[in-house]
Order: structure tokens, then C-alpha cells, then sequence
């Protein structure tokens, strides 16, 4: 029963980005020309490359092989991405967006690289106590939110996903992170710096000119 | 007085917004405590304790010294065998499980089954209990192959079987799938997908047998290998109904470059751990925990040579340990025993099981029956999975005789 939830799960994730994908595709080539009928027809198109065979193999199963349990936060933000490039509305703000990127690169940076640095501190272990792990999601969701930032809602999901043993995963950290989260949030942050970085030149250059 | 005007790009929630969505935050943090809040883990109180001694009237122990080899798997079953597991099922019969096919990762590769009867007459033909095709079927991913596996019954009677498959890249991307029986291995629930480390899953592999502790839960030695390796803790809490109930996987810290640990109960509390090194060093290496596999110390190198390949140990009744092991710092040319009498701070090399230059003798397994006697399956030239049988009074034979060879 679990596993079949698992499945239906996962198989509307892989449909939910790839029509999200299809969709941004869509507008870029063709701006203008993007009523509410075409994106209805690419939802149903992403649905079926979802199960388009590949080797054999439909397509769903090959991402699920490779990436067994995307976090929520990635997939809340397939959820903002849909909705921006599909419903054309926009959910989350500039904070928003920090926070989202800053916590996956913190989150990330501690969990994937800690075992190469500090080996005596076992902190993927620690999401096993779901019980501490959800008191301590639950502070920091708190926290985001009572700040009035709408990304904390992704940690309530990640939240109700771990009561619900949504993911293959029983550990909590796998509902907050995962490896392309880490790394997405670590470009972004990275390409913030770099614009902060360049703004300040680029003003001093046109003062100087 | 009007709040302050939002930054550009700014999309801060309303007061009313924030109070709805931390209610929400709470709820949802008490669904999770009032869900499975209590899993919370700590050391286990005890383990089961090793056999005890068998009554003396029941012929045991075996003062006549036997030994006996033979053959688990048939004469070219399959081009390539290799990672045999054994072990004694309540019943009295014997299981081993092994993988199979044209060659070691291959995508033919199969894991089969033997069983020696308990009431007599050899190893049964191999029977095929899982390869690519079915683990692909029943884990509903892509898999490439499948590699070690173990099986043990739990002390309820619930036969385990744990096998390392991949989806992606070579071994260093294993992850573990677990599978129950409730009959002996007769008949075996669908797999179940371990998810062990944070990393897409990746790296974790099995390979010796576990311990059991006095509450339920499983203590199954498994290992890390990407990037870092490192030896790891499995402890499996078995569930009602032959399901797994829960699962968590400690590191080991203080082992880096040590893999495929075996564990030998030394009583209640202590356990001792052997370990694959894949340093330069090339010796074997031991570990200790006295809170029942919970911690352990850093690990120490033995006298013991290990050309990086895997070992295993044994607790005889007598209280002394058994571990059979490459006696050679490169090459598999070699399987040999040795015995400590004073849990691991020393060895004293034993009987030679094989010896040939240039051939390759690996991956060995030790089991004891109902009565006491040592069943050892290893790999055999990569051909075939050989069985050895024997008991204490042949040890200790084998023992005198290189004692007497090496007087002047």
C-alpha cells in the first residue's frame, strides 16, 4: 500500500517538473502566444513522457532509479515554478527565494560534506530521531513564517510528508534536502554574489566614465 | 499607524497569513511526534549471548576430530561464483547464498541458495532466488546488477536476506534491499529499498553476519565506500507479520579505510568487530564495543596480515574465537585459521584450508550447527562456492601439530 502511495507520489512530481519545464520552454520561444488550452495540452504531453518508455524503461522509473527521494523544498519549488511559468502567478518574493537557497546550501554543505571533514560527528544519524528532527523543522518553520516569509511553508510540507512516510526515505533530512537542492542553492547563491559583487563596479565604472 | 511600505519584490505574508501558516507549522509538528515521534533510538541492553555449551551426554563435544570438504555449488553451474553467506536455520539445515553468473558485476549475474539437510545427504542443486529482473520487478527501478547478499534467521524464526543491487555505477553505488521469509526461505516477501546515506542513496554495502539483541532489533555489520570507506552499524527493528519495522544506520568513526566488518559476540555486552583493510598497512584490524554494538573504540591493527580482503569470525563454545582469513599481505593464494584465546589480543595461525599459487581463495564464511560442529564456505578459484566442515577437536589437532613442527 505504502509503496503504491510512493509510486503515485513520484509519478506526479516527474509530471508536475517536466510540464513546468515544457511550459518555460514554450514561453521563451513564443512570448506572446501562450493561452491557458496550450498549457492544459502540455500538461497532458508531459504526462505522457513521464511513461514514454526509454530502453525499455518509462521515463518516471529511470528518475526514480537515479533520484529515489527528492526532498520537499525541491519539490516545492517545482510547485512555485509551475506555477509561475503554467498559472503566471508568483508566489514567492525576493526573501523568499534567500532564504530558500540559503537554507539548502547550508543544510547541503552540512550533511554532504561533513563526513569528509569531520568523521566523529555522524549527523545524518540524527534524522533517524524524527521526533527531534520534527521539533526542530517545526522551529525553524515557525520562525520563517511568523517572519512572513512563504518559504517556511515548504518546511511545513516537508513536515506533513515526513508524518505521512511520503518519501522511500525514513530519515527527516531526506525531506529537506537532497543532492540537486544543495547544488542549485549553491549556484544561486553563487550568482547572487557575483551580481552584488559586479553592482558596485559596474557603478563606480559609470561614475569614473 | 500603516506598516511600513514593502521593499520592491517584496512578498511578505499578512499578519493573519502568518498566524494561519505558524498554527499549521505546530499541527503538523504534532502530527509527526503523535505518528512515530517515539522512534527515537539509543544503545540496545543487551545481546543475545553466544550458544551455550551443548550437555555432554548429547555426544558433544566431538572428541574424535573430523573434517570433511565438499562442494556447495555444482561443477560449472555458473562461469563465475563468488560472496557465498552461510548460515544455520533453526530447522538444523543449513542455507548458503552466493551470486553467480559470466562474471563478478555482470548483468547476468544471480543470486542462488543451497541448503545442506540437517538430516543428511548433500548440498541441494542451486535454486535462483533473485537477479536483475526481479529486483527491477519488485524495487520498481532500473537495475544493473546485483551483488553480496547475506541470510540469517532472527531469533523468532524470521529468515532475513539482505543483498546489495545497483542502479548506477559500478560497486560504490550499492544500495541494500531486505526480504523476509517466514518459512525457512521456502517462499520470500517482495524487496524492500533501504535508504541508508544521504547521497542519492549511494554505497552501502553487506557482507557478514549480524548480531541480535535481547529487544528485537538486528545488529547487521554493513560498510560505506564512495568517497570515504568506512565500517557501519544496520540495526533493523523487525516488525509484526515478517515486516521491517524501522531502520537506522550508524557510522563507525575512527575506521576510515576499513570495510566489511564481521562481528563475534563475545557475551551479553561485548562484541568484537574484524575488518578488511584497504591501507597500505595491509593487517588486520579489530574494534571493540562494550555497549553491545552501540560504539565502538578506534579500531587497532593485529599481527595479522589482510591483503584487502574479507575475513570472518566465530565464537567457539569453549569461548574462544575462530576467524579464517588470507594469511598474506597481496593475493588470495591462501585460507587459513587462526584461534585467540584471549578475545582478539592475540592469534595463534591455525589449520590451512587452501593453498595454490596463483589461485584465488576468498570471501569466507563461518557458521556453527545444532551440534557444535564449524561449517566455513568460501570462494573457490572464482569457479565454484566450496564448503568446509569440522569441529573443535581438529582445531585443536591441527593446532598441536604445527606446535610440535616447529620445535627444534
Amino acid at each position: 500500500m505504502r509503496e503504491k502511495a510512493l509510486v503515485g507520489f513520484y509519478i506526479a512530481a516527474v509530471i508536475l517538473f517536466l510540464w513546468a519545464g515544457l511550459a518555460a520552454a514554450a514561453r521563451r520561444a513564443a512570448p506572446t502566444a501562450f493561452p491557458s488550452r496550450r498549457r492544459l495540452l502540455l500538461g497532458v504531453v508531459a504526462a505522457g513522457l513521464a511513461f514514454l518508455p526509454l530502453g525499455g524503461v518509462p521515463l518516471w522509473v529511470r528518475a526514480f532509479s537515479f533520484h529515489p527521494n527528492p526532498c520537499l523544498p525541491l519539490l516545492g519549488l517545482g510547485v512555485v515554478g509551475w506555477g509561475r511559468v503554467v498559472l503566471e502567478r508568483s508566489w514567492f518574493g525576493r526573501e523568499d527565494w534567500l532564504a530558500v537557497w540559503s537554507f539548502g546550501a547550508v543544510a547541503g554543505t552540512v550533511l554532504y560534506v561533513h563526513p569528509l571533514v569531520a568523521t566523529d560527528v555522524d549527523v545524518y544519524f540524527w534524522g533517524w530521531e524524527r521526533g527531534v528532527a520534527a521539533s526542530v523543522l517545526g522551529a525553524m518553520a515557525v520562525l520563517t513564517i511568523a517572519g512572513g516569509l512563504r518559504a517556511g511553508l515548504l518546511l511545513v510540507a516537508a513536515l506533513v510528508s515526513l508524518g505521512l512516510d511520503v518519501l522511500e526515505s525514513r530519515n527527516a533530512w531526506d525531506y529537506v534536502i537532497d543532492p540537486f537542492y544543495w547544488l542549485l542553492s549553491l549556484g544561486m547563491l553563487g550568482a547572487a554574489f557575483r551580481r552584488a559583487i559586479r553592482r558596485p563596479r559596474r557603478a563606480a565604472a559609470a561614475g569614473l566614465s | 499607524m500603516n506598516p511600513a511600505p514593502a521593499a520592491p519584490g517584496s512578498r511578505r505574508l499578512s499578519l493573519r497569513a502568518r498566524s494561519a501558516g505558524v498554527l499549521l507549522a505546530l499541527a503538523a509538528v504534532a502530527f509527526v511526534l503523535l505518528r512515530g515521534g517515539s522512534r527515537e533510538s539509543s544503545a540496545p541492553a543487551a545481546i543475545q549471548a553466544p550458544s551455550p555449551p551443548a550437555p555432554a551426554a548429547a555426544g558433544w563435544p566431538d572428541a574424535v576430530p573430523h573434517f570433511a570438504h565438499g562442494w556447495v555449488s555444482p561443477p560449472a553451474h555458473t562461469r563465475s561464483a563468488h560472496g557465498s553467506s552461510l548460515c544455520a536455520l533453526p530447522s538444523g539445515d543449513l542455507l548458503a547464498i552466493w551470486y553467480g553468473g559470466s562474471r563478478e558485476g555482470g548483468t547476468d549475474v544471480s543470486l542462488y541458495t543451497s541448503r545442506l539437510p540437517a538430516a543428511g545427504g548433500g548440498w541441494t542443486p542451486p535454486r535462483l532466488e533473485m537477479d536483475r529482473v526481479m529486483a527491477q520487478q519488485e524495487l520498481d527501478r532500473v537495475i544493473k546488477k546485483v551483488g553480496n547478499a547475506v541470510v540469517f534467521p532472527d531469533p523468532r524464526g524470521l529468515l532475513w536476506m539482505v543483498y546489495v543491487s545497483v542502479s548506477v555505477g559500478g560497486w560504490s553505488g550499492s544500495a541494500l534491499n531486505v526480504r523476509t521469509s517466514a518459512d525457512d526461505g521456502r517462499t520470500w516477501s517482495a524487496s524492500e529499498r533501504l535508504t541508508l546515506n544521504p547521497f542519492l542513496n549511494l554505497s552501502t554495502l553487506v557482507r557478514n553476519k549480524p548480531i541480535f539483541a535481547r529487544d528485537g532489533r538486528i545488529g547487521l555489520p554493513v560498510y560505506h565506500e564512495m568517497a570515504a570507506k568506512f565500517p557501519q552499524i544496520l540495526w533493523l527493528t523487525p516488525g509484526a507479520n515478517g515486516r521491517l519495522e524501522d531502520y537506522r544506520v550508524r557510522n563507525l568513526p575512527g575506521q576510515a579505510g576499513l570495510i566489511q566488518p564481521a562481528l563475534v559476540p563475545l557475551d551479553e555486552n561485548r562484541v568484537l568487530m574484524l575488518l578488511r583493510d584497504r591501507s597500505a598497512d595491509r593487517l588486520m584490524h579489530l574494534s571493540l564495543s562494550q555497549d553491545a554494538g552501540w560504539t565502538w573504540s578506534a579500531a587497532r591493527h593485529t599481527d595479522l596480515p589482510n591483503p584487502d580482503a574479507a575475513v570472518d569470525g566465530l565464537r567457539l563454545r569453549d569461548g574462544r574465537i575462530l576467524i579464517v582469513y588470507n594469511h598474506a599481505s597481496s593475493g588470495r593464494e591462501n585460507l587459513r585459521l587462526a584461534v585467540s584465546s584471549d578475545q582478539g589480543r592475540s592469534w595463534r595461525s591455525g589449520a590451512v584450508i587452501e593453498e595454490t599459487p596463483e589461485a584465488e581463495y576468498s570471501y569466507p564464511t563461518l557458521a556453527e550447527d545444532r551440534e557444535g560442529r564449524i561449517h566455513l564456505t568460501y570462494t573457490w578459484r572464482r569457479e565454484r562456492i566450496r564448503h568446509a566442515s569440522f569441529n573443535v577437536a581438529w582445531l585443536d589437532q591441527r593446532s598441536l601439530a604445527q606446535d610440535r613442527a616447529k620445535l627444534p
